[in-house]
């Protein structure tokens, strides 16, 4: 685990905690202005969890929407609601056990169903290649697993995980020394090296900080060659196919282009809604003028 | 390289890479807020000085030499002052709001771009997360109004939230046009697109100087787009002509009323803070960020003698009184212009921020922000006060309508060759 991933570690579970202990403290608060200062504890938490998953403009969405817009009017609204703070609030009338565990069976069942709906990481779908008496195949995902990345695809995030598995039909005249993933893009190569582990054993790296761009893979066995009398060296190159993905930085860019593109008639219609919610607001406000 | 790449190499003491990557944000930080400190303070002296001499008076003249030191004989007053929290209070709230407007304000300076590749937090989203972390300051306001029990400051706080969030209306809009220009939220990358092309989209790849600048790019557009930012930034400030929040005349110091000693001085800091973010952002966005005026650094020289020729000549044909103030200023804009030309061939592919060009930038950044700080000042000594219902009218009914025009208008005229395109088309299409 590299120093930057213990870091993310740690900011993400004071973040939670930061974001749990908020949102007791709006419930628990017996004032209620309080209760909605405790909202910005929890929103800004939220926030930082969305910018821990890699989803900056999320983040930032968040905190311009929930803190600079709702949490200004719920604020206002309590704060200027005539004797709101003479109000006895309690919860008296609620068995506590009995809703401790209520409460409990919901986390737990939550949690179940969140746990086994969620795909956590998003593999490509295998590719296989084959050339002479070699088989690659061929496996890639994202290291974190928060944002999909599939072949042919985009990567929001720069590191990207790649599995191979070699096999070897049974050809005695070509040995295997090593295998070689290369990715390219444009003047852009990166690389790794592996020494030849067994049949069938998979290689895995990590890809760190692929600069921005279409990247493609391929795979390539160095290993020697009976030829004839003479051993020779020889290299198998696997490109494989449909292998190519974008990295981006960011999820403005995707953000954008989903909301411009294939939801630009529900983004249309929620405006409306807002729009009508709005004109009823103006509509439940205004001031009645009675005739003389 | 980053500062906390910098303050990381310089803090690989410990050898152990997490307490290094901590270590380096602790540093980073550490700076930041006492530059911040300094700058607050030096800006107060500023704000007097400029007052005094504005009024015809010395302003500030006892401590040090013409009264430079007083801003560090105020902050150590402010700090030995005693903390007084009045019976009424919310203590809690009380205690924590200044914390919340200086953490909101604070938190805005590590995504500026302070010269070229060097912020202390590089984002993708600068401009999103400038303007929602801002937003924590109107929090603050209204925490430290409601908590204080008292009636001035809840009014201060109610005004200055209503304030606050009206402005952000017509600044975002008037920002989203000029993101239309950018295509980016990156505030690195808008300063640095600012270095090509001229006005109205002619020569789109000649390094034009100040020509280039984001307030050049659509003649009248853009330039109403800077005028309303910059409105919009003094209301969001709380600054003069709108400074009804602390009005004193009818609310005794407004949300800070019942505050003393250090957590008074947090909201000042946290108010001068604020003035250099906004004219950071304008700066960014309108002035070429960290781009010098003129494509190179012979240009400049260049520039600033062509300037003054051109004041010269054009004041000499018009002679004087206001026509004289007309001519030397068309003058100095036609010197200008023939001396961005004439500087030209020496471009050198005008500063992509490498080498010790870091330094330059930071001058050319920071001179245009302390120049937008400096009219700041000039305005709170010049215009009196708005009325609150002024104020809302201005914002609502004048700004607001102006900046969605300007945004319609400037969206067209990014996206002209398309809709030349659709048209030229169209009319093919139809045609024989």
């Amino acid at each position: 685990m590299g120093a930057a991933e213990i870091v993310l570690n740690v900011v993400f579970y004071v973040l939670a905690a930061s974001a749990i202990a908020g949102a007791v403290a709006v419930a628990a608060s017996r004032n209620i202005v309080r209760s909605a200062f405790a909202l910005l504890a929890v929103l800004f938490s939220v926030a930082g969890l969305y910018a821990v998953m890699k989803a900056d403009f999320i983040a930032g969405a968040q905190v311009l929407i929930y803190v600079g817009g709702i949490l200004v009017l719920i604020i206002f609204a309590v704060m200027l609601t005539h004797r709101i703070t003479d109000v006895k609030l309690s919860n008296d009338s609620t068995p506590g056990p009995a809703a401790f565990c209520a409460c409990l069976c919901l986390l737990f069942s939550l949690l179940v169903v969140v746990r086994y709906s969620t795909k956590w990481r998003r593999d490509s779908d295998t590719v296989t290649a084959r050339a002479e008496s070699f088989e690659v195949s061929f496996k890639q995902y994202q290291a974190d697993g928060a944002t999909g990345l599939a072949f042919g695809g985009g990567a929001y995030e720069d590191s990207v995980v790649v599995v191979a598995t070699v096999s070897q039909g049974p050809d005695p005249l070509r040995i295997l020394d090593q295998v070689q993933f290369v990715a390219t893009s444009g003047a852009n190569r990166v690389s790794r090296n592996f020494p030849v582990a067994g049949r069938d054993a998979p290689y895995r790296h990590v890809f760190e900080k692929l600069s921005e761009g279409e990247w493609r893979w391929t795979v390539r066995l160095l290993g020697r060659q009976k030829d004839g009398k003479d051993e020779v060296d020889r290299e198998w190159e696997f490109p494989l196919a449909n292998t190519g993905f974008t990295v981006t930085r960011g999820v403005t860019e995707p953000i954008a282009l989903a909301l411009a593109g294939p939801y630009l008639f529900a983004f249309e219609v929620v405006s409306v809604l807002l729009l009508a919610a709005l004109v009823g607001a103006a509509f439940l406000a205004r001031k009645e003028v009675k005739d003389l | 390289m980053t500062p906390i790449a910098l303050a990381s190499w310089a803090l690989e003491l410990t050898g152990i890479p997490v307490l290094d990557a901590f270590l380096s944000i602790l540093v980073v930080c550490f700076i930041l807020i006492n530059f911040i400190a300094v700058y607050a303070g030096i800006s107060t002296y500023a704000e007097r000085k400029i007052a005094g001499h504005m009024q015809a008076r010395v302003g500030p003249y006892r401590v040090g030499p013409h009264g430079f030191l007083v801003w560090i004989a105020d902050a150590l007053k402010l700090m030995i002052k005693e903390d007084i929290i009045a019976t009424n209070t919310d203590r809690l709230l009380f205690k924590l709001s200044p914390y919340v407007v200086f953490a909101g304000s604070f938190a805005c300076w590590v995504a500026l771009p302070y010269a070229p590749n060097w912020s202390p937090a590089s984002f993708n989203i600068g401009i999103l997360y400038l303007l929602a972390v801002s937003s924590a300051v109107v929090i603050g306001i209204l925490m430290a109004g409601w908590s204080s029990g008292s009636k001035w400051a809840l009014f201060g706080a109610m005004r200055s939230a209503a304030q606050i969030v009206s402005y952000e209306v017509p600044i975002g809009i008037t920002l989203l046009g000029m993101l239309l220009i950018y295509g980016t939220l990156d505030m690195q990358a808008i300063a640095a697109s600012q270095a090509k092309g001229l006005p109205f989209g002619v020569m789109e790849d000649h390094y034009g100087g100040l020509w280039s600048w984001g307030i050049n790019r659509w003649p009248p557009f853009t330039v109403i787009a800077f005028i309303i930012y910059y409105i919009g930034a003094l209301a969001e400030t709380n600054r003069t002509p709108f400074d009804i929040p602390e009005a004193e005349s009818e609310l005794v110091a407004g949300y800070h009323t019942e505050y003393s000693g250090m957590r008074f001085s947090f909201f000042f800091l946290s108010e001068y803070a604020n003035m250099f973010v906004v004219s950071a952002i304008a700066t960014t966005f309108f002035l070429g960020g960290w781009l010098p005026p003129a494509p190179s650094a012979s240009g400049t020289l260049l520039l600033v003698v062509g300037t003054v020729v051109g004041a010269g000549v054009g004041y000499g044909f018009q002679r004087r009184g206001f026509d004289g103030f007309v001519g030397a200023m068309l003058g100095s804009g036609i010197g200008a212009l023939v001396a961005v030309f004439a500087a030209q061939p020496a471009a050198d592919g005008a500063f992509t921020g490498k080498g010790p060009q870091i330094l330059e930038g930071a001058f050319w950044f920071f001179s245009k922000s302390f120049t937008l700080i400096f009219v700041m000042i000039w305005l709170r000594w010049t215009l009196p006060r708005y009325r609150v219902d002024q104020l809302m009218d201005l914002c609502w009914k004048k700004l607001t309508p102006l900046a969605l025009i300007n945004l319609v208008a400037i969206g067209i005229l990014e996206t002209r060759h398309e809709w030349w395109a659709l048209i030229v088309n169209h009319f093919k299409a139809a045609g024989p």
